[in-house]
């Protein structure tokens, strides 16, 4: 990173999470530029989901410091971290199943309740997703799931974005609505920290890759740099 | 899974025609009193005082899912608050049943914060416990309450303003739940019992709508036992901290559906009018038979009788009902 680079909006440092003997995250340090896609990759089980984890405060690290716009936000709890402009996906959609997709949108957005429901249609019509507003989300495909799960994180308009595998198990016409979106949102000053093990997607979405195994940074770079770095080479297809 | 929705004009007919229903029900208990013997009012009044704890414990347990099985603590407490204020200080019946309120809702307040830590069936215990606590304490402290032989108040005939100031609860409860079900609050309630780590992950604050939702909870339990005290002239530990009127708010908020507005009211109604030509008369099997009763629902209805008729396409699924 050049002297010159704005201060990150996003950054960890020495982020460290233990679950028994594992280290699931060891020692990560990235710093994030607002309204980038970065992505962040790496083989099963190298801590990704972990560190998404970590970042939006569903659990708090062994160590070191998460900071959202030079502030350290680590063990300040998910909802106030969420609050302060972090939104997050989860790799296997938790949307809230007896409620209809637009309630999903409701019950979390901050905008008065006289104008709740308008602001989640619009986040609604904005993913495509205006059809099936009233199905009830146990009721939704696995990929519409996941859709309505980006509109919720969308709703309350987080300045940062974390989406976990948000292309598994989803066709490729919302594939493309998804990457369309993501653009929208990046020109709109948004910044986007994404998982996947879709490596088309993910080098077609990203300017940046950032690479775990088990639970250590590797490689950090433009995505032709990272395919070429021996080590990513050897965590992916190594023994 | 879902057989049939009901949408559109039908559903908003059937909407407004089962709300009418419910109004039409509070306007035959209110006019009651003209038309029938105090024996039938004394058991209409027992049903609604059940109905009150049924929907208090909807607010905490039934939207969040936190369920509590120590409710009947609120309602000891609110009857020894009114009970107390009446028997040693002779003050009117308002100012006794606002202390029970008081007492109730700060209880509410200071055993909700350590108590909402806990989950699924630690809460639950936590509760039964605190409940226990609470009876053994009032036991104890003989000199200010009468301990285990009761506190007796002068008794008086207050039988009607009973009547009404249950009948009135029962509505401010409703109108609560509703105006709480039909706004995003009642969804973030519900999404606390959905799932909570999405619900605190999307922002929700858990922490304060659990404590809030707790101590409204409690308050309105506390007012329902400040009622009994005022119209038994006497109450004491075991009866007012009895398990069983926790076990039957259970029962009749799920027979009806928990986290609805009217699921507590018809689950009482069904249950009380039941209960009282069937076993009334035989307390012991009465718990076991709402014990039993808690199970078969669980197991085969979890969503009560207002999710049945929802997923049949006979109501519609409205936050409204
Ligand atoms: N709650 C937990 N308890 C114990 N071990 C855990 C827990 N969560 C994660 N781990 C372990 O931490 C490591 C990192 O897991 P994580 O889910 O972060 O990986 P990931 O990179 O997201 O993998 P994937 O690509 O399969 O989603 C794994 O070894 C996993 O078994
Ligand atoms: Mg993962």
């Amino acid at each position: 990173m050049t002297a010159t680079s704005p201060p990150p909006i996003l950054a960890t440092e020495g982020v460290t999470k233990r679950f028994g003997g594992v280290v699931a995250v060891d020692g990560v340090s990235i710093g994030i530029q607002a309204g980038t896609v970065t992505g962040l990759i790496g083989p099963n089980g190298s801590g990704k989901s972990t560190l998404f984890r970590l970042v939006s405060g569903e659990i708090p690290p062994d160590s070191g410091r998460v900071l959202l716009r030079g502030e350290a936000v680590q063990g300040r709890g998910a909802s106030e971290i969420n609050r302060l402009g972090i939104g997050r996906t989860f790799q296997l959609s938790r949307l809230y199943p007896q409620m209809s997709a637009l309630e999903n949108l409701v019950a979390v957005t901050r905008a008065p309740a006289a104008v709740a429901q308008a602001r989640a249609m619009d986040v609604l019509e904005f993913v495509g997703l205006t059809a099936l507003a009233d199905e009830y989300a146990a009721n939704l495909s696995y990929g519409q799931q996941k859709l309505v799960e980006f509109a919720r994180v969308l709703v309350n308009d987080p300045d940062v974005i974390l989406l976990d595998e948000p292309f598994a198990g989803v066709n490729p016409a919302m594939e493309e609505r998804i990457i369309d979106r993501v653009h929208d949102l990046r020109r709109a000053g948004k910044t986007f920290l994404i998982t996947d093990h879709e490596m088309r997607l993910i080098m077609a979405l990203c300017s940046r890759l950032v690479v775990l195994d088990h639970g250590e940074l590797i490689a950090d770079g433009t995505p032709q740099a990272v395919r070429a770095d021996p080590k990513v080479i050897e965590a992916y297809f190594g023994s | 899974m879902v057989a049939a929705s009901v949408t559109g004009l039908a559903a908003r007919r059937l909407t407004s025609g089962y709300t009418a229903a419910m109004v039409l029900l509070g306007v035959g208990v209110s006019l009651l009193p003209l038309m029938v013997s105090n024996y039938i009012l004394t058991f209409v009044l027992q049903a609604l005082m059940a109905c009150a704890l049924a929907g208090s414990w909807n607010l905490i347990s039934g939207f969040t899912g936190y369920v509590s099985f120590g409710h009947a603590a609120f309602f000891g407490l609110g009857a020894y608050a009114a009970g107390i204020a009446i028997a040693k200080a002779a003050v009117p019946a308002p100012v006794a049943i606002a202390s029970a309120a008081i007492v109730a809702g700060c209880a509410g307040l200071c055993l909700g914060y350590p108590a909402l830590r806990l989950r699924g069936p630690y809460f639950a215990v936590g509760m039964l416990g605190v409940a226990e606590a609470l009876r053994v304490g009032i036991t104890v402290a003989e000199p200010v309450t009468g301990g285990g032989r009761g506190l007796v108040m002068p008794p008086q005939d207050v039988l009607l303003p009973a009547y009404f100031s249950m009948l009135a609860l029962v509505v401010l409860i409703v109108a609560i739940t509703r105006a709480v079900a039909t706004r995003p609050v009642g969804l973030r309630l519900l999404a606390i019992r959905e799932d909570e780590v999405a619900a605190e992950v999307t922002g929700i604050q858990t922490t304060r709508l659990k404590l809030v939702a707790f101590a409204t909870s409690a308050t309105l339990a506390g007012v329902a036992g400040g009622i009994y005290a005022w119209h038994m002239s006497y109450i004491d530990p075991t009866t007012v901290f009895a398990g069983s009127l926790t076990v039957r708010a259970i029962a009749m908020t799920m027979l009806g559906g928990q986290g609805t507005v009217f699921g507590p009211v018809i689950g009482s109604v069904v249950l009380s009018v039941i209960g009282e030509v069937t076993w009334a008369r035989f307390p012991f099997l009465h718990n076991a038979v709402s014990g039993a009763l808690i199970v078969v629902i669980v197991l085969f209805i979890p969503r009560g009788v207002t999710g049945v008729l929802q997923d049949r396409g006979v109501l519609p699924r409205s936050r409204t009902l």
